[in-house]
Formats: structure tokens, C-alpha cells, sequence
């Protein structure tokens, strides 16, 4: 497990990611001189939420908004890993979709457990899960890549961590038996699908059977949200990275008693929020992972 | 059967077995349960068995005064590692 600072790119190649200054590889990826697949991930955008860590946390999802369209190399779309909501209020899910409908290309989501916490999830459905399975697990092909967003914030079991369930198992299982070895895959859940902190719930109890469906793939990464930091791991193909928040950060693991919003100084906060940029520049090159704060620290990056 | 005053359980943050204060809690049948959440997140608790459900708990709510049938484990369904234990 590698602690990961902001402003950092981190370039998976042979299974050994590789970092570098943000300058420098943001310089490097838009010299790619056209062609790859460029995609962004948001997450953990909990809209509604206006305690003391972020009391205006739509600002900040519209500054992630603003950071993306302002992109040199503009994505092809943008992957939200849940938690769009706090309360999962109808006006929250409200504000979230007007704020992104600024954006001019598609966003795909899955849910967190904020976005379920009324009527089974169904408001996050009728909203969100057009063209989905159970849930809301579904999967895709862009630019020769195949993204899976899985679901394991539902019917989880006492004692227990997230869970996808043997329905989502079985759809998944079956989902990428079609696909040639040789295919880049990309998995999207809210939670870790690997146990970054199991005490305070981060982690999923079944990923590990998702993730044996996976292994004959040459190239797997994993994007996660939920604990609102960088984290990075790589288990021989597959690569894992938690993103930043757009709303709040939250404790490194252990290091308070239990997790929940972190108030930092306010000239710090936009510091530990952010998006994180991806990019392929074809299917035999490595992803290159870059997290965005949406604010550059003007101190030099701690080593 | 009721009149007997309700026993809190607070609700404190995301920690396994220490989520809860106190537990486990030796609560007599006639007492009724209430679940306090001090904690900065929602929750929701119930009973392993299915037999008592708070509902969503948003920070710093209390739910109604809820009898306790058969005492056991019980869990937060939003963030199931939170575990904790009535006996009698």
C-alpha cells in the first residue's frame, strides 16, 4: 500500500506504478498528440451535506465541474463513484444533476450508500439507472477499454463490509466471458474493492470472487471512491486507486476514532478535493492516473 | 408492559464492536431501547433478527423508544461493521 500526495501522476506499467511531478506528466499527456482514450473520475460529491468540514459543498463540485471542462484535452466522459448525495433528498439528487449538466459529455454512476438511504434506492434508479441491472450495475466499452461499474452499498450483511451479492457476481462473471484476454478492463464501485481498512468498514467482503472472474486479463484497474483520499495498491495486473472528494476529506485510516468529515483550515480544503484524470493512450500502453486537487498547494510537495 | 423508562444506546461513529455506548448493554425486557446518534453520519440500526428497525438516523436523531422482544445482536444496515449486542 502506497500513501499517494495530490498532484502526483502515477503511471502503471508492468504492474509497477511509476510516479512522477503532476507538471511534468500533465506536459507528458498532452504531448500524446492526439488519439487514447481520456475519461475523469468525481466521486463522493455528497450534495446536501453543510457541516463545519465544507459548509458549501456545492461550490466545490461546481469548481471540480469547472476544472474538467477546462481540460486541454477534453475527456470523453466522466465516471461519478457514488455518493452524489448526502441524504439522498430528492432536491440533493436535484442540484447534483443540474450542476452536472454543465458538462457536455455523458457521466456514468454508481451508487454509494448516501444514495440508498431512502426507499431502497429507488430515487437513485429512476434517476440514474436507465439501461442498468439490479441496483444499478451495468458495464460498457469505450475506445477499446471495458468498464464495469459494480454496486456494494445494498443488502449488506451484519458484521460485514460492502457486498456485491451472488446476483451481481453471476451477471459479472458471465458479463466477461465475451471479452479476449487481452482487453483493458476497468471496475468502478463506490467502496474499495480491496481491504484498505476493514475496522472502519472500507473494504468488500466479496470482491475478491469479482475479482477472480478478472484474473486471465492482462490489465485491470480498479477506481474506488467512499474514503475520500488518494490511495494506491497493485496486486500483480491489477492496479487499485481511490479518488479524492469533491465535498470533504475524512482521516487517514486509524488515525481518529472512527472515519467521517475532516475540518481543515480553509485555505487547505480545495487542496484535498479533487478529480482524478485517466487516461489510454491505446489498449497495449498502461493507464496513467493522475488525481487534480482543485487547487494547487503553492508549498512544495512533501515527500 | 410499557411505563418503564427507555434505555439510551449511542450511536458514536464507524468502529466495529466500539461503535455503541455501552456495549454490549444488559437491558431488562420491560425497558424500552432508544438509539441516539452522536455520530457526524446517518445510520440506521436494527436487530439481527429483523425484530426491531429504527429507520434512517440522521445525525444527532433519536428513534422512538423501541421494545426489545428477544435480545441479541444488532447491526447499522448503511455501515454494517458497526455491530452491537443487547443481553438481558
Amino acid at each position: 500500500m502506497a500513501w499517494v500526495g495530490t498532484g502526483a501522476v502515477w503511471t502503471m506499467s508492468s504492474g509497477v506504478l511509476k510516479g512522477m511531478p503532476l507538471g511534468h506528466a500533465a506536459h507528458g499527456m498532452s504531448n500524446g498528440a492526439g488519439g487514447g482514450l481520456r475519461f475523469v473520475q468525481i466521486s463522493d460529491s455528497h450534495i446536501g451535506f453543510d457541516k463545519a468540514a465544507n459548509a458549501d459543498v456545492t461550490a466545490t463540485l461546481r469548481a471540480a465541474i469547472a476544472k474538467i471542462k477546462a481540460e486541454p484535452d477534453p475527456p470523453s466522459f466522466v465516471l461519478h463513484t457514488g455518493d452524489l448525495t448526502h441524504l439522498s433528498r430528492p432536491a440533493e439528487f436535484d442540484t447534483l444533476q443540474q450542476v452536472l449538466s454543465e458538462l457536455s459529455v455523458p457521466v456514468f454512476y454508481v451508487p454509494g450508500e448516501h444514495d440508498v438511504l431512502e426507499d431502497d434506492g429507488r430515487s437513485y434508479l429512476q434517476r440514474f439507472g436507465k439501461g442498468t441491472q439490479g441496483a444499478g450495475w451495468h458495464s460498457f466499452d469505450k475506445g477499446g477499454v471495458h468498464f464495469i461499474g459494480l454496486v456494494n452499498v445494498v443488502n449488506l450483511k451484519a458484521g460485514g463490509l460492502g457486498s456485491l451479492g451472488q446476483e451481481q457476481l453471476e451477471w459479472l462473471e458471465k458479463d466477461v466471458k465475451r471479452l479476449k484476454s487481452s482487453t483493458p478492463i476497468v471496475v468502478f464501485a463506490h467502496i474499495p474493492l480491496w481491504a484498505v481498512y476493514p475496522e472502519w468498514g472500507w473494504g468488500t467482503d466479496d470482491s475478491a470472487q469479482a475479482l477472480s472472474y478478472l484474473k486471465r486479463f492482462g490489465s485491470i484497474s480498479v477506481l474506488n471512491g467512499h474514503i475520500h483520499q488518494v490511495m494506491q495498491k497493485v496486486e500483480g495486473h491489477v492496479s487499485f486507486h481511490t479518488a479524492m472528494s469533491t465535498a470533504f476529506p475524512q482521516p487517514a485510516p486509524g488515525t481518529a476514532p472512527s472515519p467521517g468529515p475532516m475540518k481543515v483550515d480553509a485555505d487547505r480544503l480545495r487542496q484535498v478535493l479533487g478529480i482524478s484524470r485517466m487516461s489510454f493512450h491505446d489498449v497495449n500502453h498502461p493507464i496513467a492516473i493522475t488525481d487534480v486537487p482543485l487547487e494547487e498547494s503553492t508549498k512544495s510537495a512533501e515527500s | 408492559m410499557t411505563g418503564a423508562n427507555p434505555i439510551t444506546i449511542e450511536v458514536i461513529g464507524i468502529n466495529g464492536t466500539r461503535s455503541f455506548s455501552p456495549n454490549p448493554k444488559s437491558i431488562p425486557a420491560v425497558h424500552p431501547v432508544i438509539w441516539h446518534n452522536e455520530d457526524i453520519e446517518t445510520h440506521h440500526i436494527v436487530l439481527d433478527d429483523g425484530s426491531v428497525d429504527t429507520g434512517a438516523l440522521r445525525p444527532g436523531a433519536s428513534s422512538a423508544p423501541m421494545p426489545i422482544g428477544t435480545a441479541g445482536p444488532y447491526h447499522c444496515t448503511i455501515h454494517p461493521s458497526m455491530v452491537g449486542t443487547i443481553t438481558r
